[in-house]
């Protein structure tokens, strides 16, 4: 008969909140210690749905720490493509943790029944973000991409990133300039000040040399967002939130 | 005068009292998870299956896919990918019941894993939050099957004991008594 294991951090999760829209299936995923220790530096390094295609978020999520009876939530979206309403596709997320002097692993489980196609409740920008990080130089370097359809009035003209440990500002681009406490967040944003705004990047376009230099040798995912002026009305537009690789605290 | 069919129900409910105090406090979660056995032996880069049983004492019937594994206390780099296999297929499983041996779940063994025993904690929890206990398995690396230790044997047997005297019991109640609906499984 096995053992009974105690005075140890274990892990569940409950039903995920689920959005299946713009062919995208959204999931907020709680992930609960429900054993008697504190699980530290908690971090997830992966989570399919079936065999499914991961959208995001960029791997690995730091969670932190999470003491017992606590819990923590692991947003996650993948493609819908290949995914049929009604059925059932096991969620599984993965990732370590640390408790006494040494580092575990964690895997759990949930069967989830993808739900019918609604229309976005929030309209967002359509953009994304691609890194390319150099550990030799430590630098990331981020490229910016306008995924708005080409009739489209929306332009970027500023991305802002979520940081976590101490960096500099090594690369902006022409016609942008940076604001940045060096530390939790740097914002790009482009420095034109009226029409036609040359310096924001149009629909279907893309615009590399956003770099940072770091002395960390490890990444993991932190939040975004991308913001867009309306050409044709002159004013602020929709945003675009998402994720990306960062300097890692570990 | 008491019947003798209920007679022999209460006869099997203080059994089935005094069977569940023997046995440790696993045994007395809404679902119980059993391994068969609880040890796989492997290789460097072999993946393993561990097979068992569920007990459903929850109230409700469930689905294989109301169930979810969950697992922790493994080393990262020597025991990968756990995978989930309760549910596929699916099946039902009457409250009260206990599932026939099925495939629970698999793990690799890392390709530069050393020689040893490499133990792991899991859980079953269903889809209205009712939990098993923890139990711990092990993957033996580069080993070879051992016998299970006395008090793990010692245990089985009152395990296997108790139900053979419930099966023994309900048969005889059934054949006395009503009849109770057909379940998928031994029913307890």
């Amino acid at each position: 008969m096995p053992q009974v294991v105690t005075h140890a951090p274990s892990f569940s999760t409950r039903t995920p909140d689920i959005l299946n829209s713009s062919n995208k299936l959204s999931l907020s995923i709680p992930v609960l210690n429900i054993g008697t220790a504190a699980a530290n530096n908690m971090v997830v390094t992966g989570i399919t749905l079936g065999s499914s295609v991961p959208l995001n978020p960029a791997m690995p999520v730091v969670l932190g720490d999470l003491g017992a009876d606590n819990a923590a939530a692991v947003n996650a979206s993948f493609s819908a493509a290949n995914l049929t309403v009604g059925n059932k596709y096991l969620v599984t997320v993965r990732g370590t943790y640390a408790f006494g002097n040494a580092t575990y692993g964690f895997a759990v489980n949930r069967f989830i029944v993808v739900p019918a196609p609604v229309a976005p409740p929030i309209p967002f920008l359509a953009a994304h973000v691609l890194v390319s990080v150099n550990l030799v130089a430590s630098t990331w370097s981020y490229t910016v991409f306008n995924d708005e359809s080409a009739g489209s009035h929306r332009f970027i003209n500023a991305i802002s990133i979520d940081m976590t440990v101490p960096f500099t500002v090594t690369g902006t681009p022409s016609g942008w300039a940076v604001d940045t406490d060096n530390f939790s967040y740097v914002l790009w944003y482009a420095v034109d000040v009226q029409l036609p705004y040359p310096h924001h990047i149009a629909p279907g376009a893309s615009l590399s040399g956003f770099q940072i230099m770091t002395a960390r040798s490890t990444s993991e995912s932190k939040g975004l967002s991308i913001t867009s002026w309306n050409h044709q009305t002159d004013q602020a537009d929709l945003t675009a939130l998402g994720d990306t690789l960062v300097p890692s605290q570990t | 005068m008491i019947p003798l069919c209920l007679l022999r129900s209460r006869i099997a409910i203080l059994a089935l009292a005094v069977l569940s105090l023997l046995l440790p406090t696993a045994a007395r979660a809404d679902l119980i998870l059993a391994f068969t056995p609880d040890f796989q032996v492997a290789n460097p880069g072999n993946t393993v299956t561990f097979t068992g049983t569920i007990t459903n004492t929850t109230g409700v019937t469930l689905n294989a896919t109301d169930m979810f594994l969950n697992f922790s206390g493994f080393d990262p780099t020597s025991l990968t990918d756990f995978t989930q296999l309760l549910g596929t297929p699916d099946f039902v499983l009457l409250d009260h019941h206990i599932s026939p041996i099925v495939d629970l779940f698999s793990v690799t063994v890392g390709p530069s894993t050393q020689v040893g025993d490499y133990s792991f904690g899991v859980s079953v929890l269903d889809i209205n939050n009712n939990s098993s206990d923890m139990l711990t398995a092990t993957v033996q690396v580069g080993g070879s099957a051992t016998v299970p230790e006395p008090s793990s044997g010692l245990l089985f047997a009152t395990v296997t004991v108790g139900v053979i005297l419930f099966a023994r019991i309900k048969a005889f109640g059934k054949y006395h008594c009503s009849n109770r609906a057909p379940g998928f499984g031994p029913s307890l």
